[in-house]
Formats: C-alpha cells, structure tokens, sequence
C-alpha cells in the first residue's frame, strides 16, 4: 500500500469567489472555478482533452435537489461526453475526488484529468441547512436519538478538550482571528475582512442606530461579548463556526509527460492518503481524530517526509476546534498544545508553522463538497509563489500538506504536495 | 433475556427502548460490549453476539447545550431561547453512546462537569406527535 505506479502533477487550478450568490446555481460556480483553473495553465490547455471528471459534492440533492451531478456539471463545461462521476464523503467530498483523480493517473488509464467540488448551500433556510449537514453525522443514533447537530458534534468535542486540556473558549476564538486575519488578505473568501473590520462595521451600526457601542477593546474583547457572537451549541459561538456558503473548486491532474508540455513550475502530489473511522462514541478518545492520525501517517510514509518538513498547511476547521485538534493530530504540535501555538502566533502566515493562509473554512468559507479542492488550490498557489499580498514570507516552500474531514472525523483525506516533479 | 430474538438490529434497540429496557450486546469470542447491539464484532470481526444487560450508570464525556436548532427540534419547542443539551456518555460496562441530557440545566453549561455520574432514563418529548422514546441520562441519584 501507499505508492503512485506513476507521478502525478498538478498543471492548474482556481476556485470561485465563495459566498452568499442567490442566483448562481452549482453549473455557474463550477464554470467560475473552472474558467479561473483554465486560465492557470502556464502553456494553455485545451478543454477537450480532460479526459475524465471527479466532482466532489455532498448533497445537492437536498441543497438542490439534484443528484446525478457529475454529468451536468461535464456538459457545462463544454466537454459533455467524458466519464464523469460524483464522489461524495460529506465535508471531504472533493478531497476524495482529488484522490479519485490522482488514482486514475497513477494507474495509467488517464493522462488529464479534472477534479474538484461544488456545493450550493444558500438557497435553503437556516434550519434546513442545517439538517442537511446533520446528514454527514450517524441519522440513528447521533441525530434522531440524541439531537446532534454538526456544530453540536464539534461542541462535544470542544467540551472534552477544554476539560482534558484545560482551555478556555477565547483559546479557540483566536482561531477565528487568524483565520479572519488570513480571509482579509483573499479576493476569494466569503469573509475578506478581519474580526477588527467587523468590529468597526458593528461599532457604526450602533452608533447609526443611536444605540450605545460596548467598549470591546480589541478583536478578542469583541468576540467575548454575547450579543455580536451568540452561542451556537455551548461553547461554540457563531464566530467558532465556518459558515454556510456557495463555492467552487477546480485542478487539472496530468502524467508527467503531459504535465511537461503544458507547465513550468509543475507541482506534484508527494502522498494521497484516506482513512475513516467510526461516529464520534465508538472512538478511543473525544478529543483526537483517529482518521486523522492515520491518514497523516500513511501520508508522510508515502511522501518520505515528517511534519517538521510541512512547509505549510490547509486544515480543515470547519470549527475553531478541528483546526486546534488537527494541528496536533498531524504532528504539528504535542496534544493539548495546539490551542496555545494558536494563540503564541506560531500558526500566523509569517509564524513557524503557517495554518490556513486562505482564510480557511471559517473565513474562506465552507461550500462543503468545494472545500477539499479549494485547500488544495491554495497549496498550489502557495508553492508556486503566486498568492501575491497573502504569499507565506518564507522562502523555498516545499511542502504543503491539505487535511480535509468529513462528518466529524469520519472520513479524512490527508494530500502532500510538493514544488517540482517528484 | 432468552426470550430475546438474536436479531441484533436497529429496529430491536428501538423496540426496546420503547419498551423501557437498555440492553447491548457482548462478543461470544472477546466479550467486547457493543451499544446499540450490532452484528459484527470491529475488535475481532467474529459474528456471534449474544445480550448484555446494562446497570444504566455512566458518567459523563463530553456535552454541549444547542442554541441552533434543527428543523425537527424547533418543532419541539427547542432554539435560541430554549436550548437542550445532549452529549456522549460513557457506560459503566465500558462503551460509550450519545445521549439527550436531562435533569441539568442547558443555560448554565459552564456549571455542568465532564464525569459527572449519569443514570439511564427513557425520554419522550412532550411536543412529539410520535411518541417515540429516546435514549437519555440524568444526574444519578445514589
């Protein structure tokens, strides 16, 4: 297990803008990301010789109602014939399509592929919306018997890390500052401004209002306060929670010898690794992801490398807390500290260990089925130097690793890239 | 107990409940404990189950209190100003289960602590046209 019979470039990618779109249906948000991903092809490539598509997608059929969308989505593109085929593990739907994809490469039966993901989420009412992702959670048991929602999931996890560990609720909100921090400095994301952005916008709205303005003080002092940040499910607030969006996410896969021919800064997946584990109960522990564990593991064998090597990364913190749990079930930092490298910036952009420098969910946004793809395209960009205002200051970036989750750990997809052709 | 159909399903665990009993399954070959009861064991993959009776203590593992709510659970009466909490217990025979929590109070979370002790109760929602009777736990009373 765990080798590529053949390398496996990636040639160019792009996402939409993500965010709230009344009338962008899945079709115009996959064309956005895929005309962008055209575009990024350093010699240009012609549409009709993708020969394959993996879309990622979790469930247009209840966002939609509109299953069957590999198809759709290949005729819309303008290439109606090829196989194309819907890969869905909830949050880490195109995280998997991507691994379909570098598979179906390695294997030789493609030399050009396209992956990536869409979801359409904002046509539905809050609630609705948030029975659909309740859907990635086990229905029986978990949301029918015990009335999980998703954030109520992360919650409970939250609440066993913060007894284990003993952190406070402003541990993880600095998670939402970094990440918002990041978001600002993205064309792309649903939130391109700060917390200190949303602050000052409240701040005016009040005083419009002729309402009294509380003194925050800072970003952290804002986020304490009940009225701007409201629980969601204790100790979550809304501003622990990524939120719900529209969005898209493209990258074309080629062979080596394809892959020549069409780039010159070629970068090359160095390890696709998948793992699942069982609803959130039946694990060892509430505060550690076992599919994370195990993907990164497998991961970094099949890449040579150890986390130390990890230039950067896109992890998936659909709540403050998976980006803290993640960051030490990839190795980044020993359990229980990963909430205090938060805070000590030494996951900032120009920190020792750059987490989420798109913004990631919570400020990027988070159209489920697109997010795999677009962590993976900000890893791209990245190593080739080519973020431009939001670009990690470190020089030589080699690595960069995406951990993309599904349901509450119950699917991981954990991807190496790598600048150059391995 | 032997009257018992050895049919480990979902449906069964249900049937039960509805009739007030708590009851998991243990591995003829590991006697590892499974709750809700299953047909294959995931410690040694053997399929020979047989029931388990359950004491119903547990202690607490984690909770949260939900402020947003589902569809289903706003019908109920539940949201932003009536929370509820639920969580993941863990049993005294050693498998852990999600659970609603009742008898603690959801608007003063920060108050309730992880392992507190827990005893199985059988919850029916007031507001639910189905009657249909869900897991839960409540502060133990000895």
């Amino acid at each position: 297990m765990g080798k590529l019979a053949r390398n496996v470039t990636i040639v160019g990618a792009g996402v939409s803008k993500f965010g709230v779109f009344p009338k962008r249906s899945s079709r115009d948000l996959f064309v956005d990301a895929f005309q962008e991903t055209l575009a990024s092809v350093d010699h240009g490539i012609a549409p009709n010789h993708l020969e394959a598509l993996f879309l990622g997608n979790f469930t247009s059929d209840t966002f939609e109602q509109q299953s069957h969308l590999g198809p759709l989505i290949a005729d819309w593109i303008g290439v109606p014939s090829i196989p194309a085929t819907r890969i869905e593990n909830a949050c880490a739907s195109s995280g998997a399509a991507f691994r379909q994809g570098v598979m179906a490469i390695a294997s030789g039966m493609h030399d050009l592929v396209l992956v990536g993901g869409v979801e359409k989420m904002t046509d539905l009412p809050v609630e609705n919306a948030t029975d659909s992702l309740a859907m990635a959670a086990d229905n029986t048991f978990e949301v029918q018997q015990a009335a999980f929602t998703f954030p109520g999931v992360f919650a409970i996890i939250a609440s066993a890390y913060m007894d284990r560990y003993g952190i406070s609720p402003e541990h993880l909100m600095r998670v939402a500052i970094k990440n918002h921090h990041n978001g600002s400095l993205n064309s792309k994301a649903q939130f391109n401004r700060t917390i200190q952005d949303l602050m000052e916008a409240r701040s005016k709205r009040l005083t419009e209002r002729g309402q009294p303005v509380p003194e925050w003080g800072d970003e952290l002092g804002f986020l304490q306060d009940l009225a701007g940040n409201p629980l969601v499910a204790w100790p979550l607030r809304l501003f622990d929670c990524s939120p719900i969006s529209d969005g898209a996410s493209c990258l074309i896969l080629a062979s080596e010898d394809v892959a020549r021919t069409l780039t010159d800064t070629p970068i090359s997946v160095a390890a696709s690794a998948h793992a699942s584990a069982a609803p959130l109960a039946d694990r060892d522990e509430l505060t550690s992801i076992p599919s994370t564990k195990q993907a990164a593991q497998i991961a970094y064998s099949m890449a040579g490398i150890n986390p130390e090597d990890v230039s950067l990364s896109e992890v998936h913190d659909c709540f403050t807390i998976a980006e803290v749990i993640a960051s030490e079930d990839l190795g980044f930092f020993p359990a229980g500290e990963g909430a205090l490298a938060v805070a000590e910036g030494r996951t900032n952009r120009d920190g020792e260990k750059p987490i989420n420098t798109s913004g990631g969910l919570k400020a990027k946004g988070h159209p489920v089925g697109a997010t795999g793809g677009a962590q993976l395209t900000e890893l791209w960009t990245q190593l080739r130097g080519e973020a431009g205002q939001r670009q990690v200051p470190t020089k030589n970036l080699e690595y960069g690793l995406a951990q993309n989750l599904g349901g509450s750990g119950n699917s991981c997809v954990v991807t190496i890239l790598k600048r150059g052709i391995s | 107990m032997t009257q018992l159909p050895d049919d480990f399903s979902v449906g069964t665990f249900q049937n039960l409940l509805d009739e007030g009993k708590f009851l998991g399954v243990s591995c003829k070959s590991c006697e590892q404990v499974f709750v809700p009861p299953r047909t294959v064991c995931t410690n040694c993959q053997q399929t020979q189950m047989t029931w388990k009776e359950l004491s119903g203590r547990a202690v607490l593992a984690g909770f949260t209190s939900i402020y947003v709510a589902s569809s289903t659970m706003i019908k109920r009466g539940y949201g932003r100003d009536n929370p509820y909490l639920t969580g993941i217990v863990t049993l005294e025979e050693g498998p852990r289960i999600p659970a609603r929590l009742i008898g603690l109070d959801p608007k003063q979370p920060e108050k309730i602590s992880i392992g507190t002790r827990l005893e199985v109760m059988f919850f029916t929602e007031q507001e639910d046209e189905s009657n249909k009777i869900v897991l839960a736990f409540k502060p133990a009373t000895s």
